[in-house]
């Protein structure tokens, strides 16, 4: 997977396009808005049973990421292009509104199998992708992955997620250990077998190592694995109590929530060097802090009034606020937008936790799951989509939809399965 | 019955059959015949009692091993009894109340405070004994912040056992957060069984 990423292009594009032009001036924002993709039946010249197997996974797979990256509106056509051309067909679709068709060819040529693709931006037909994807034995959903995540930046001039991962915490092997999958739920290993609780996995900004707090040695303490190496490190700090760890945007320290004599308060520890610094003090509970995509603010959740609220402060601790002032709300679990704008947490509802996002430049929250109790948000690193965990089913499992509660989707099957952790674009794992 | 009488008891009929057989088959001479039915008779008779005696002697020997071994099992009961007891007593001495708390509280309510001061005293009286206290939450708060309030229990229960005279360093605390509950129901019962500190003996 490390080299499936590495080798994705264009991975110059960075999640947020100010100040660099898009490739296409197509213009999507936020999730409301899809944008129509016609997407051809992908065709194949000559070849076998065993190359029309092939042919139906690959479009199985496009299907899934050009539809979860929460982008585009997918409109499937089995229409074979005949005598008469290609041009009718691209016409009749930019007629229909579509902004862009996918036309896909499974081809082999000398023994190698692959799937040329050419996409058209509607109406003005013009090219955009003309490129062979390999999909040899084995090579079907990175292909799919490579080919969505080109779509996305050819339309978007954005990156796409088709290789992020989502850590996870799953109780699959009987204790709670800390596993990584595909964001679409394929390929799930673990990262952990300490046959404890582990606890809260996050990933740092480079997308190598993951932060979790572990029971392994009695009693909670923060571990940094680095998923290429495959080192796990004990992170040091005074207390047995380290919990709900967040890496700070640069990298350089952990954020998290450690017990001292009265109460549970926020601290920060630089890894390596481990040096400690206290930014809260309060004798009620401090604990699950976000730290804003900017690095200037930080939302956590505390009693302090009474009940878990969430509150937002400066980085260094000054200027605590309270986010919401619902009476009686019951609320945790603050996780950042990528684009710092928006802050997904959970509320209390009839049956549990839901998920609620607020736009922080004022607003009231919005509901966004139903149902069970939706917990532990977090966000896509294009900010398009939130995972969560929900025990909707009677077991808890990882979920994710498009930001605005549509297009939700399971992405685990049994075994207890919670605290998703979203990977940012690029992902190390072994 | 044991083998060994039983076997006496067979022994004894067997003389007297064959002493029978032996004085009817003299018959043809009466004076010898009755001399010899008189010694024979005699001698039975004294194999009689002897036989008598003898099973006599061993059924009072055997009345006595059983009154010894009944004896033995009494005393044998006896101190297993003791033996059981002290050991209830040694358990209950590290066996120690459960602590309830109030929905998102850690203070120590009231009602909880004879069993909190039992432990303490128990904790007192043996000074050997190292203990972990063990915070849990209902299910209904975040996994992270019932850590971060279970953990605030243990500190709370800690800090209780430490006013009344039991060395902070005796007592270690961990938050279990939602992660064991004692009830897995979902109803108010169910969650006032959950919020909770245990003190368990430190292995």
């Amino acid at each position: 997977m490390w080299a499936a990423w590495a080798q994705t292009p264009p991975a110059a594009a960075p999640a947020d396009t100010q100040g660099l032009p898009p490739v296409v001036h197509l213009s999507i924002k936020g999730s409301g808005r899809l944008l129509p993709l016609a997407v051809l039946d992908i065709s194949r010249e000559g070849g076998d049973a065993e190359l029309e197997q092939r042919a139906k996974m690959v479009s199985t797979f496009l299907g899934d990421d050009l539809r979860n990256c929460g982008r585009f509106e997918v409109l499937r056509d089995s229409l074979q292009v005949d005598s008469t051309g290609f041009g009718p067909v691209l016409e009749r679709w930019g007629a229909a509104g579509a902004r862009a068709l996918l036309r896909g060819a499974m081809r082999q040529r000398e023994g190698r199998t692959e799937l040329f693709a050419t996409l058209y931006r509607l109406p003005d037909q013009r090219v955009l992708i003309a490129k062979g994807y390999p999909v040899d034995q084995g090579q079907a959903l990175e292909a799919a992955h490579r080919l969505s995540n080109d779509i996305v930046y050819a339309l978007t001039g954005q990156q796409g997620i088709a290789f992020t991962q989502i850590a996870f915490v799953s109780k699959r092997r009987g204790d709670k250990e800390v596993y990584v999958m595909g964001y679409d739920g394929y390929d799930p290993r673990p990262v952990t077998n300490d046959r404890t609780i582990n606890y809260s996995p996050d990933w740092s900004p480079d997308g190598r190592q993951l932060v979790y707090s572990s029971m392994r040695n009695s009693g909670w303490q923060l571990f940094a694995a680095d998923l290429v190496a495959g080192v796990k490190t004990p992170i040091r700090t005074p207390s047995s109590s380290n919990t709900a760890p967040t890496w700070s945007p640069d990298g350089r320290r952990v954020l998290f929530a450690m017990s001292g004599e009265v109460s549970t308060d926020l601290y920060t520890v630089t890894v390596p060097g481990w040096q400690i610094q206290r930014l809260t003090d309060h004798p009620e509970v401090d604990s699950e802090p976000a730290w804003s995509p900017d690095g200037r603010q930080i939302a956590f959740t505390s009693d302090r009034t009474g009940s878990p609220q969430v509150y937002l402060m400066n980085a260094d601790g000054s200027d605590v606020r309270r986010l919401t002032w619902e009476p009686d709300a019951y609320e945790g679990s603050p996780t950042w937008s990528p684009d710092g704008k928006r802050l997904a947490f959970v509320r209390r509802g009839f049956d549990g936790f839901d998920v609620v996002v607020v736009e922080l430049e004022g607003g009231t929250p919005v509901r966004m799951t139903s149902g069970g109790s939706s917990e532990n948000p977090c966000w896509s690193p294009d900010g398009l989509q939130l995972a969560f965990s929900s025990n909707r089913t009677g077991n808890y499992e990882i979920y994710a939809m498009n930001w605005d509660g549509s297009n939700l989707r399971r992405l685990t099957y049994g075994g207890e399965n919670e605290m998703p952790a979203w990977s940012p674009f690029k992902a190390g794992t072994r | 019955m044991s083998k060994s009488t039983r076997f006496t008891k067979l022994m004894l009929i067997g003389s007297i059959a064959a002493a029978s057989v032996l004085a009817y088959g003299c018959g043809s001479k009466p004076v010898q015949q009755a001399m010899q039915g008189e010694m024979d008779k005699a001698k039975a008779e004294a194999e009689a009692k002897a036989l008598s005696e003898r099973i006599k002697t061993e059924a009072e020997a055997k009345a006595l091993k059983a009154k010894e071994d009944m004896e033995a099992k009494l005393k044998q009961d006896a101190e297993a009894d003791a033996r059981m007891k002290a050991e209830a007593e040694e358990r209950a001495a590290r066996n120690y109340e459960t602590t309830y708390f109030d929905y998102d509280k850690a203070n120590i309510r009231d009602d909880q405070k004879a069993g909190l001061t039992a432990s303490a005293d128990k904790l007192k009286a043996n000074a050997d004994i190292q203990v972990t206290i063990e915070g849990h939450c209902d299910e209904r708060g975040t996994a992270e912040y019932n850590l971060a309030l279970g953990q605030k229990r243990a500190d709370s229960a800690k800090g209780f056992l430490a006013k009344a005279g039991v060395a902070a360093d005796r007592i270690k605390t961990v938050s279990l957060g939602k992660e064991r509950p004692a009830d897995a129901g979902h109803t108010e019962a169910a969650w006032a069984k959950n919020r909770r500190v245990e003190i368990v003996a430190a292995p």
